[in-house]
């Protein structure tokens, strides 16, 4: 037993060594468990948004404080945290760890994989609420985003660093034009992050095989918190896209985000909000929730070059009922937003996908990131399609119509019908310029309405093969010079046969 | 209720200091009762501990050690406190 006596000893002298110096926690109790909230007593020097942890490990997040007690957001299983039950504050303020190897994952809302593919590295730790970017910092918006889609593109056109709403009702192609824009920056070296909040898993599951399908998953980063997780997940997935997104910003490069839906967001925080009783308003929404959106949205911008240049764009989404852009959220985003795309479920139960009510959409800052030669040729079709409008309801009154009414009807029908776009196929600017083009100067007047779709594949095709010189030598010109206007309208005719 | 303000005012003095002497109230708990010499060297390494208003606790399942409460800090030096957090460090 010498052996054990001269080991204690051992311990002894380390532990006399050891100057341990004692940490002091702030520790509370649990006093009620409510769905996704837990009331707290105690903690009474923990500030606003800390993170404290439970008995069980599970986080939590303050997001409200009271004489004497405390609102904690749970971020996972609150079932197993009873009354009773002790929290200790972390110190720390809620931070999602980022770096490049995020890009190609699906995490949740405090950055833990949902892909099955292990934890990613991190580099930093971006907290979740940040102050947006000041004006000192920022520069106007002044490089295009090329969604690929056509009606966009040259009628609503979007830059980078700016906040554009897609707003429509159920079942309109909301998501279809987010995720084509997100295919569409394959080439465009922008790095998207979908953010999928109160959405069917289901939903997000097909999204992202169809981003892999489309090979558009090597810049795409997803972020879901889905309808059967916490309210507290959802209300935290858009900060923590956006935290993302400001990483990959802040190292300038240009990064896209789309927030899939807000609505079902406002939900989350309403539905957190009554449960802290804090007082409803109108809709039983809180009254912050104007707050809610817009310190979120802010936070997109670009960033001037002497700060380092990278942008954030976002591109919030919204679900109306019965069209109604007038309701409580959809009227906040819009003003808070610079500018909307508006989807029309008329439009799209008559065949005109996407459905973009072309008249009621504006984009308020695109218009000087478009580039020249877009805004070259679809300068016309923006008249076209307004005078197209306002005669199309008025001719239905009249039998007898004049030569040039019965011309710039047949114009308008034309261009709606080549607005027209299939799913998940966007397009080039070269092929954007080139069928925008074609309609513009009138060389399909002539084409029967059903053989539009037919004319563009084929010219399209055509111009690949063979026009690709050409076609390059525009771009590059940003504009369409005499002789490749005459070129074009060569393979334009040949293609009319 | 009809109630004299000074009443009142006195009412809420009182529930103030109440209050305060609950927040400043110190809870040490211990495995074992402790006699003058284990209080002496807790009050000399923690000096800022006030000596009036504190409250003994014995609590054998801590095995070693103290745990001391203030108000809602809590300073844990018992041997149960570090097996929890040594257990969270290698699991």
């Amino acid at each position: 037993m010498k052996l054990i006596d001269e080991y204690l000893k051992d311990i002894e002298r380390e532990i006399k060594k050891q100057k341990k110096s004692v940490a002091t926690t702030e520790v509370g109790t649990v006093e009620e468990v409510k769905d996704g909230v837990v009331i707290l007593e105690g903690l009474d020097n923990v500030s606003y948004g800390e993170l404290v942890e439970f008995e069980n490990k599970v986080v939590g997040y303050v997001v409200d404080m009271s004489e004497d007690k405390v609102g904690v957001i749970v971020l996972g299983d609150y079932l197993t945290i009873g009354s009773g039950s002790k929290a200790q504050a972390l110190g720390i303020t809620l931070s999602i760890p980022v770096s490049d190897a995020v890009i190609g994952r699906v995490v949740d809302s405090i950055g833990t994989p949902l892909d099955g593919k292990g934890k990613y590295k991190a580099d930093k730790y971006y907290p979740l609420e940040k102050l947006a970017p000041g004006v000192v910092k920022r520069t106007p918006v002044n490089v295009p985003l090329q969604t690929g889609i056509k009606a966009i593109d040259a009628l609503i056109p979007i830059g980078r660093g700016q906040r554009e709403l897609i707003i429509g009702d159920r079942g309109t192609g909301k998501t279809t034009i987010a995720v084509d824009t997100i295919i569409n920056q394959r080439k465009e070296n922008v790095i998207c992050i979908y953010c999928a909040v109160g959405q069917k898993n289901s939903k997000v599951a097909n999204t992202i095989a169809l981003l892999e399908k489309k090979d558009a998953m090597k810049h795409t980063i997803i972020v879901s918190a889905g309808a059967a997780d916490s309210v507290a997940m959802q209300y935290l997935a858009p900060y923590a896209a956006t935290a993302l997104g400001e990483y990959f910003m802040d190292k300038g490069k240009d990064v896209l985000v789309v927030y899939d839906d807000l609505t079902k967001h406002a939900w989350a925080y309403r539905q957190i909000s009554l449960i802290l009783r804090r007082p409803a308003g109108r809709e039983a929404y809180p009254g912050d929730v104007f707050y809610l959106h817009s310190r979120l949205l802010e936070r997109a911008c670009r960033v001037d070059k002497k700060y380092g240049g990278g942008s954030l764009t976002a591109l919030p989404i919204i679900e109306t009922l019965e069209g109604d852009v007038s309701a409580y959220i959809p009227t906040n985003v819009i003003s808070i937003t610079d500018g909307q795309i508006i989807l029309d479920s008329d439009l799209f139960n008559s065949g005109i996908r996407p459905a973009v009510n072309v008249g009621l959409s504006v984009s308020r800052v695109g218009g000087t990131a478009q580039r020249k030669i877009m805004k070259q040729v679809a300068g016309k079709l923006k008249l076209d399609l307004a005078q197209y409008r306002e005669l199309a309801a008025f001719s239905q009154f009249e039998s007898e119509l004049d030569e040039d009414t019965k011309k710039l009807l047949n114009r308008g029908a034309k261009v709606t019908q080549i607005l027209k776009q299939k799913k998940n196929h966007p397009y080039d600017l070269e092929n954007q310029v080139a069928i925008i083009w074609a309609i513009t100067k009138g060389h399909l007047d002539e084409l029967p309405l059903n053989k539009i779709e037919e004319f563009e594949e084929k010219y399209l095709q055509d111009l690949k093969d063979s026009g690709k010189k050409l076609m390059e030598r525009i771009i590059k010109n940003n504009e369409v010079n005499e002789k490749d206007e005459k070129e074009l309208k060569k393979f334009i005719t040949s293609n009319l046969e | 209720m009809k109630i004299d303000p000074s009443i009142k005012k006195d009412l809420e003095k009182r529930l103030k200091e109440d209050l305060a002497s609950r927040k400043s109230q110190v809870t040490i708990v211990s495995a074992y009762k402790l006699n003058s010499t284990d209080t002496a060297s807790i009050f000399k390494k923690f000096s800022t501990l006030k000596k009036s208003n504190i409250k003994y606790v014995v609590d054998e399942t801590i095995i070693a050690g103290y745990i001391i409460k203030v108000g809602s800090k809590v300073v844990d030096i018992s041997v149960k406190g570090q097996l929890e957090s040594f257990k969270n460090l290698i699991i």
